[in-house]
Formats: C-alpha cells, sequence, structure tokens
C-alpha cells in the first residue's frame, strides 16, 4: 500500500536476503483488499505470505527469517548453491574444480586469486613443474578452473557467516547474502603484524611483508628485518643483495635452515639483534627508524632505517569462525581426516586449518578432499 | 602515448599478473623496472606520497598502489571510457 513504511521495510528485507517475492498492491476497499483480508484474517498491510500460507507482517517476516523457516525453503531464495567456497588461493581453487567438475552449483568467494602464492617469486616443489613462477603457477590454476565455468565473485571480502540452520548464509563487504547447502573455508593465511605504534600507518611507505616484491626498492637504503626464522633470513638475503646495511632483529636466537643462517652470518652488511624486541616505528610520511628494546637490560635504541620487513611468520584467516568453530591454540580450524569442522555440512581446508606442513599442494591436495567431502554429505542429504 | 605508467620490480608476482592483465586488455602502458631505474624509482615515490612498495600505478590524474582487478577495472573505465 502506498505511505506504508513497513511494506517498504518488509520489501528492502527480502531483497537484501535475497528471497524472491512478488507484490500485489492494495488500497482500501479494493478486491486486492479483501483478499487479503480473506487470506490472512488480517487488515493492516503488509500481509506477507509463503503461496498461500500466511507469514504475518514485517515482525513475523524478521522472525521467520532469524529462525530459519524461510531460508530452509529453497525455492524461496533466489539462488540456492550446492557449495560455496571461500578463499581463492590453492586450497580454494583446487576445491573449486573438484566441485564444478561433479558439476555441483558451485560459488567461489575471494578477495584475491593465487593467496599466499602471490607473496613468493618462484616455486621448484610443485609436482610437475622443477621451477614455475609464481604468477605462472596461479595462471595455470586460474585456467584449468575456469575451463569449467566456475562462478566467482573475486575482490570480495566475506564478513560474516550464519551456520545455524541448514541453510549456511554468506554475507560479503558489499551487502550481499549468499545461500548454500554446504560451505568450504579455504581463507588460509596472512602475514603476522607486530602490533606496534607506526606499522599500519606506513605500511608501504617503508614497512613490508614481502621481502621478494619490495627489497630491490630499497638499493642503496640502510632497513631492518623483524624475525628469526627461514622467512626473515630469507629476506635478509634478498636484501643483502642491494641494501648498505641490514639489521636483523629477533625476538629469540636465530632458527632457520643452517646453510641460510650461515650465509646470514657471513655477510658482512648483516647485523644481528637477538633477544630484542620492536617497540615502535618512526616516521611521518615514510619510515625512519625503528625502536628496539633488548630483553635483557631494557635498554631501547633507535636504528635509523628506511625500511622495516616483518617476517614474524603468519596468522590463520579464522576469524569468521573463532567463535563457532573448534580452532586450536594457533587459530587453526581443527578438521578431521574429511576436512569436516564441528558443524554437519561445513568444510575447511589448507592452510587456515590444522593439517600439518604448509605448502600449495598439500593445500591443493587438502581442497579437492574437502570438495569429495561435501559431495559426500550431499548426496547424504538426498 | 600510453596514457598508464606502471611501476614494478622484476620478481614481483603481483607485477607480472597486472601486465598480463593489462595485455589481455589490449592496453597500452609503459613499465619501469624501479630496481634498476633510480629515477622512475624517485618518481614513483614522489607521486604516490612516499609510497616504497610495487606495483604502482598511474593512470589519468590517479595513482595506484598494489593489484586489485576489480578496483583498477573500475579506474580504468573512468580513464579510458567505457569497453576499457
Ligand atoms: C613467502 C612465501 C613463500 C612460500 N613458498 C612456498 C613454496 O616455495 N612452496 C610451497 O609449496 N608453498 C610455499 N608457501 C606456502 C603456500 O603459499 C601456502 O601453503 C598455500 O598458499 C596455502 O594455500 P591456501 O589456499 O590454504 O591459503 P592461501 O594461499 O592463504 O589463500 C587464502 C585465500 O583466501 C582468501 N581469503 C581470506 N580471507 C577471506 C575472506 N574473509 N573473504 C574472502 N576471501 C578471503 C585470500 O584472499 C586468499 O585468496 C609459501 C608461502 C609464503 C608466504
Amino acid at each position: 500500500m502506498e505511505g506504508c513504511p513497513f511494506c517498504i521495510k518488509a520489501k528492502s528485507f527480502l531483497m537484501e536476503k535475497g528471497i524472491r517475492f512478488s507484490e500485489i498492491k492494495v488500497h482500501p476497499g479494493s478486491k486486492e483488499w479483501a483478499q487479503m483480508q480473506q487470506k490472512t484474517g488480517m487488515r493492516i498491510p503488509p500481509q506477507i505470505l509463503d503461496g498461500d500460507e500466511p507469514i504475518g507482517n514485517y515482525s513475523d517476516l524478521v522472525n521467520a527469517y532469524a529462525t530459519g523457516k524461510l531460508t530452509e525453503k529453497p525455492g524461496l531464495i533466489s539462488t540456492l548453491y550446492d557449495v560455496i567456497i571461500i578463499g581463492g588461493g590453492p586450497a580454494g581453487l583446487s576445491a573449486a574444480l573438484y566441485a564444478a567438475r561433479k558439476i555441483l552449483k558451485t560459488l567461489l568467494i575471494s578477495q584475491d586469486i593465487g593467496g599466499q602464492v602471490i607473496y613468493t617469486y618462484d616455486l621448484n616443489n610443485y609436482l610437475g613443474f622443477s621451477q614455475i613462477e609464481a604468477a605462472d603457477l596461479i595462471a595455470k590454476f586460474k585456467e584449468h578452473v575456469e575451463k569449467y565455468g566456475l562462478e566467482k565473485q573475486v575482490g570480495k571480502k566475506v564478513t560474516s557467516l550464519d551456520l545455524t540452520g541448514k541453510i549456511k548464509k554468506v554475507t560479503s563487504d558489499d551487502g550481499k547474502t549468499y545461500f548454500s547447502k554446504s560451505l568450504i573455508i579455504a581463507t588460509g593465511k596472512r602475514p603476522r603484524p607486530l602490533n606496534v605504534p607506526g606499522e599500519r600507518e606506513l605500511i608501504g611507505k617503508g614497512v613490508a611483508y614481502c621481502s621478494t616484491c619490495d627489497a630491490p626498492l630499497f638499493g642503496g637504503a640502510d632497513v631492518a628485518v623483524i624475525g628469526g626464522g627461514n622467512s626473515a633470513l630469507e629476506a635478509v638475503l634478498d636484501l643483502d643483495k642491494v641494501a648498505n646495511k641490514i639489521y636483523m632483529v629477533s625476538l629469540t636466537e636465530l632458527t632457520g635452515d643452517p646453510i641460510t643462517m650461515d650465509k646470514v652470518k657471513k655477510s658482512s652488511k648483516v647485523k644481528i639483534y637477538t633477544q630484542y624486541d620492536v617497540t615502535r616505528i618512526i616516521g611521518s610520511s615514510s619510515v625512519e627508524g625503528v625502536e628496539i628494546k633488548s630483553l635483557n637490560t631494557g635498554e631501547i635504541q633507535k636504528l635509523d632505517v628506511e625500511g622495516v620487513f616483518i617476517e614474524i611468520g603468519l596468522l590463520p584467516n579464522s576469524d569468521l569462525v573463532i567463535d563457532i568453530l573448534s580452532t586450536n591454540k594457533f587459530g587453526e580450524i581443527l578438521i578431521d581426516n574429511m576436512c569436516k569442522t564441528g558443524i554437519a555440512g561445513v568444510f575447511a581446508c589448507g592452510d587456515v586449518t590444522n593439517v600439518p606442513f604448509k605448502q600449495v599442494i598439500i593445500a591443493a591436495g587438502d581442497g579437492a578432499k574437502a570438495s569429495l567431502a561435501a559431495y559426500n554429505y550431499l548426496i547424504s542429504q538426498r | 602515448m600510453a596514457k598508464i605508467k606502471i611501476y614494478t620490480s622484476p620478481k614481483c608476482p603481483h607485477c607480472k599478473m597486472l601486465k598480463e592483465f593489462l595485455s589481455k586488455k589490449k592496453i597500452d602502458y609503459i613499465a619501469y623496472d624501479v630496481a634498476t631505474d633510480k629515477e622512475a624509482l624517485k618518481e614513483m615515490i614522489n607521486i604516490s606520497d612516499g609510497v616504497r612498495s610495487v606495483p604502482v600505478i598511474s593512470l589519468c590524474d590517479k595513482v595506484i598502489v598494489g593489484f586489485n582487478q576489480g578496483s583498477l577495472e573500475e579506474e580504468l573505465t573512468k580513464c579510458l571510457g567505457t569497453g576499457a
């Protein structure tokens, strides 16, 4: 009806939730008004009906949605996927390939295609390729998956999940909600931040997490590498080729591959600070220095550097489900050998899980497994 | 002359993906290797207000840091007109 705020609310609610509807306009005394009264016993619009079954007014509609009554009726939802895959790294792409080959109605949602593989120059341990550039491997993955006409939303971040009903709801940062009978979480990992003042503000302005990409931009400069493991050692070696002086700052003694460690220790450009913590990154429009503190003496000193490479490990992208699914102390989603999580129809795979050894080939294998397990689940639900 | 300049480094996968994306769309661009071209590095830092991370893309009056296909597509359409 015209001039009815709850009619407008009901329509935008249905639209936002992707629920199909048709609108019958009524005004007092009309044939449609009489019909409404006859079908619902009510005289005040809006009245919402599912087929011939009255749901009620706007707040009844919201309630029916919240309790899952509406979404449990597949016909009502604009598209109901068999499986939604979150993440476009090796695990998600492999899951997508297997799902597509099983002719499942599949949607892949990801912020990017490639995942962590984009942060490395080349790989020497992916079966079938003795040496391949990361960009080429990703292109091959993409081409293979696209052969099956995969539906995807790239550049979108999933911001919330509703896993309470049988139909899973996935909402992305553009406000859209998608519905699916099963879900595969393949959100991988991201670089762990230091969480010190100055870090966020100066990302890209001297603060870097990808030495492969950005080391060559620090020719002749003094720089710091934070971390004491293999990736930090690799970053030092990337910088050793171009930088003037490299400070390596680590909370602990250095750990990592002995050959790499040896190379780092032999370089005359490198000065190592172990048992030191970073307290602050200094700079207004770009990095000018880093403040470090000795764990033994508490003494603080400033290193004058133009770049700070942060290589202190990775964090699982499990924030979406941290309160819903079981995770281990690292925040990795616990799965069994069928990639099952604690919720029926919700699977996880790759680096975001407790699967040991984080490698491309392992993530890809795991993604295939998650997809086959989702397929079995869907068959069992028929 | 190409309206688009990109600043890249040789081993950066994002840079390679960006170049392939532009070539596929048949968009002309000039690429600078800031690992060896110091003048280009200076220019990149200048136009981007201090950015020292690749790739940096300069198109029309805009400077974009990083390669994100979705947002780049939007900017390309704005800069080059529809059909980009
Ligand atoms: C520097 C470096 C070098 C490496 N070198 C090698 C190597 O030589 N060999 C090897 O085998 N492995 C290597 N690895 C490890 C390998 O890259 C990972 O094991 C692999 O990428 C894991 O795949 P994944 O799909 O599980 O996760 P990821 O690759 O992390 O992919 C996760 C995906 O999920 C997306 N995502 C996350 N959260 C959301 C959200 N909320 N909404 C939407 N999308 C989201 C991300 O954008 C990304 O596309 C390296 C890793 C790094 C960092």
